[in-house]
């Protein structure tokens, strides 16, 4: 009897201990984490965390920044570097981990720093800006919403990297002295559409439908004018219905209807990794032009050949005349409402314009993963005279300056949160339809005018 | 009684190992859903607001919600009718047929199930490219060049392309399971409906297919489930939803919402939506193909 006793107590313990360790071993997780966040919160002002994405820059330019920093201040920077970060830093901010400086741009898949935004969880950054670095920075720079998102006159993005956006061609084909001219307005564009399409090659492509962010923003400003593109980022009832607005819309869906597409872009478009394929179609001349950046030299390095020449150029204009308005796409760095360190993390962002840093990313270059090549990838720190310092070339070429340029600045503003709002979705999607045939002009713009309504109520 | 409830201890204890892991990683998360489809929140700081049933009143008038629904309840519905008619049909043959290499054809079957999705998509990826595609290529060669198509790119055509994609990795499983439950039919039942001058249709419509019945019964609350994960993965890797939306199903578009449009809360209610769907689907589906079980 007693050892039946003794035989069941054992048994009892050791399926207690069982159950004790596993829940044991699940609360440790979040016990040891948030005491990781109650050390950093409580930091002693000297380390500042850093978290950075890690995408086409590469990571070596972070520390040579960070180790730059921490020889200026003497402080300790920690950083976290990651091509997931929105996944980290929601993890690490959930459990009270908040880093002092992130950098992430807007415009990312996951919509990280919108949603930040939205939660208004990101600091007031306007000191920084003081007469004497706002003098020194680009003009026009700090104006748009992609530095004052919610168009309020107070600035949360700090813009730390910029690049101008146009139509990157085939300058192999397109250019002086070449198969094709150089369009410098839509009539051009489209006769040019013409030529190329009785040649068998397609006069446009897009990597994906959103990649249209740019030239839609610089079309805004080229056909209404700076006023009427900066009430259009925030939500103008008219923005769609006006002349100028149904001028880009028509233009759009012309330059991607089946006379001008390159007919498998919408295919691919969607597909896994499909962009890089349209993008290729550019390289094997099978299109002539497409929207991107700088980027997509390094981009498609891999299989671009060594006779290949990359060209770009500004966003057609509707008339010779009119000066040219250039998208400039920024990069953006911001601190955590939340954070800990935040005075220590305004005197780093004011690093990120320093001589020191400014050089250090002129001077970037990154290692292909695949072939071990390490090659230039110079950034560009919106400061004066900064892109004057890059080595001649197209990614220089690309930094369009001069009196008849207009720079574009800004994205559309940040309004409370929508349910059932897709804004990339709403407003680039169609493009895809209108290119099928599936969807008309008219059916765009009304979309759009729905949208504009929706977010100019949300609007704080 | 001393004994009894020594016992009932005894039971208690080995049970609640098992019942805490279970409350602890089913029940809470999905009490935690619930909850939190009730919220206006991001999802990454924990600054929320109650808002009722506010976030379901908009998920009706929501048109990209009631597309993904649409576009959902169609794969779900072709998905298992197609694959239901051929894993069975395939059964039967493999099972019933007198040929060589049977074991062939079930391994070349059940392939797709050992790959990985990314690898299915990426199959299919080289299959439906326009330019350099498997299909497009070889219907040119045969000279069929007025049945090419943009397979992923016609909004007209992309649902169907998902939905044989999706086809052609379920056939190989289902299949097998018929087929294992088909080699449990005792093969004198066959033989007396052959004494009795039943050709192979009628033999499959009278004897097999009653006797399977319930095994069918079974894998269709399968099919409502992993069609409604699988189309999830397929379209984010084949479609991205695109174009315009129009191969979206209602997963693909809850993550868009809850991870990417900063409307966290918005998004769970999609999630207690797809979760009371799914709930109801499969009780009915159990509820109108219930037979009296016939047994052997």
């Amino acid at each position: 009897m007693k050892r039946k006793m003794v035989k069941k107590l054992i048994s009892v313990s050791l399926v207690s201990a069982l159950a004790v360790s596993m829940l044991a071993a699940c609360g440790s997780g979040s016990g040891s984490s948030s005491e990781e966040g109650g050390s950093g919160s409580g930091g002693d002002g000297d380390v500042l965390k850093v978290a950075a994405f890690e995408g086409g820059n590469g990571a070596a330019i972070w520390e040579k920044i960070a180790d730059a920093f921490e020889e200026e201040t003497g402080c300790k920077v920690e950083l976290t570097l990651s091509s997931e970060l929105d996944q980290v830093l929601t993890k690490n901010i959930q459990n009270g981990d908040v880093p002092d400086v992130v950098y992430y741009n807007l415009g990312q898949e996951s919509g990280f720093t919108e949603t930040m935004l939205k939660e208004n969880a990101v600091a007031d950054i306007t000191d920084v800006f003081d007469d004497e670095l706002s003098g020194k920075m680009l003009e026009g720079i700090l104006d748009g919403t992609a530095a004052q998102p919610y168009g309020d006159g107070k600035i949360y993005l700090a813009p730390i990297f910029y690049t101008q956006t146009g139509f990157w061609y085939n300058a192999t084909l397109v250019g002086e002295g070449k198969e094709y001219a150089v369009p410098t307005t839509w009539d051009e564009m489209f006769e040019l559409g013409q030529q190329a399409k009785a040649d068998g090659r397609a006069l446009f492509t897009y990597p994906q439908p959103g990649y249209f962010d740019a030239t839609i923003y610089a079309m805004l400003a080229q056909a209404g004018g700076t006023d009427f593109y900066n009430n259009a980022l925030t939500y103008d009832a008219n923005t769609w219905t006006s002349d100028e607005g149904k001028k880009v819309l028509d233009t759009v869906a012309q330059l991607v209807s089946s006379d001008n597409i390159w007919a498998d872009t919408v295919s691919n478009a969607n597909t896994d990794g499909g962009f890089k394929i349209n993008q290729q179609a550019v390289i094997d001349g099978e299109a002539l032009f497409m929207p991107n950046g700088s980027w997509v030299v390094g981009e498609m390095a891999n299989t671009t050949p060594a006779e290949y020449e990359w060209g770009v150029m500004g966003v057609p204009k509707w008339s010779a005349d009119e000066s040219q308005a250039v998208y400039t796409f920024t990069e953006q760095m911001w601190i955590p409402a939340d954070a800990a360190n935040i005075d220590l993390g305004k005197e780093f962002i004011k690093f990120m314009y320093s001589d020191t840093v400014v050089d250090l990313c002129l001077a970037n270059t990154t290692t292909n993963a695949e072939t071990g090549e390490e090659s230039e990838a110079p950034i560009v720190v919106p400061v004066q005279g900064a892109a004057d310092k890059l080595p001649e070339g197209v990614i220089k070429s690309s930094f369009q300056t001069g009196d008849d340029v207009v720079a574009v600045t800004g994205t559309w503003a940040t309004t409370a949160p929508i349910e059932g709002l897709d804004m990339k979705g709403s407003v680039y999607g169609p493009i895809d339809s209108i290119s099928n045939g599936d969807m008309t002009v008219t059916e765009w713009q009304e979309q759009l005018v729905g949208v504009w309504e929706q977010c100019a109520n949300a609007m704080e | 009684m001393n004994r009894k409830r020594a016992q009932g201890r005894f039971v208690f204890f080995c049970i609640a190992p098992a019942a805490i892991l279970v409350v602890l990683f089913i029940f809470v998360p999905t009490i935690n859903v619930f909850r939190m489809s009730l919220y206006r929140m991001g999802g990454i700081t924990n600054r929320k607001e109650f808002v009722g049933l506010n976030n379901f009143k908009s998920l009706i008038a929501d048109k990209n919600f009631l597309q993904a629904m649409q576009n959902s309840i169609a794969i779900i519905v072709l998905v298992t009718l197609c694959t239901v008619l051929f894993a069975v049909l395939f059964a039967a043959i493999l099972s019933r047929g007198k040929f060589k290499g049977k074991n062939f054809f079930r391994i070349i079957f059940y392939i797709p199930n050992i790959l990985s999705i990314v690898v299915i998509a990426g199959i299919f990826g080289a299959i439906y490219n326009p330019s350099t595609g498997l299909l497009n290529t070889f219907l040119k060669a045969i000279g069929l060049e007025s049945l090419t198509h943009q397979w992923m790119g016609d909004q007209r055509i992309v649902l169907y392309s998902v939905i044989f994609a999706l086809v052609w990795q379920a056939i190989g499983y289902y299949m097998v399971m018929y087929m294992a439950s088909m080699a449990a039919i005792p093969q004198d039942l066959y033989e007396a409906a052959s004494l009795d001058g039943a050709t192979e249709i009628q033999m499959f419509f009278q004897v097999t297919l009653p006797l399977i019945w319930s095994n069918i019964r079974t894998t269709l609350t399968f099919y409502i489930i992993s069609t409604i994960n699988l189309s999830f993965l397929f379209v984010q890797i084949m479609s991205g939803g695109g174009p315009n939306g129009h191969s979206e199903v209602f997963l693909n578009y809850m993550y868009k919402q809850a991870y990417g449009a900063g409307v966290y809360g918005y998004g769970m209610a999609i999630g207690v939506v797809v979760f009371i769907f799914s709930f109801a689907l499969a009780a009915i589906v159990n509820k109108i193909t219930d037979r009296e079980v016939l047994e052997f």
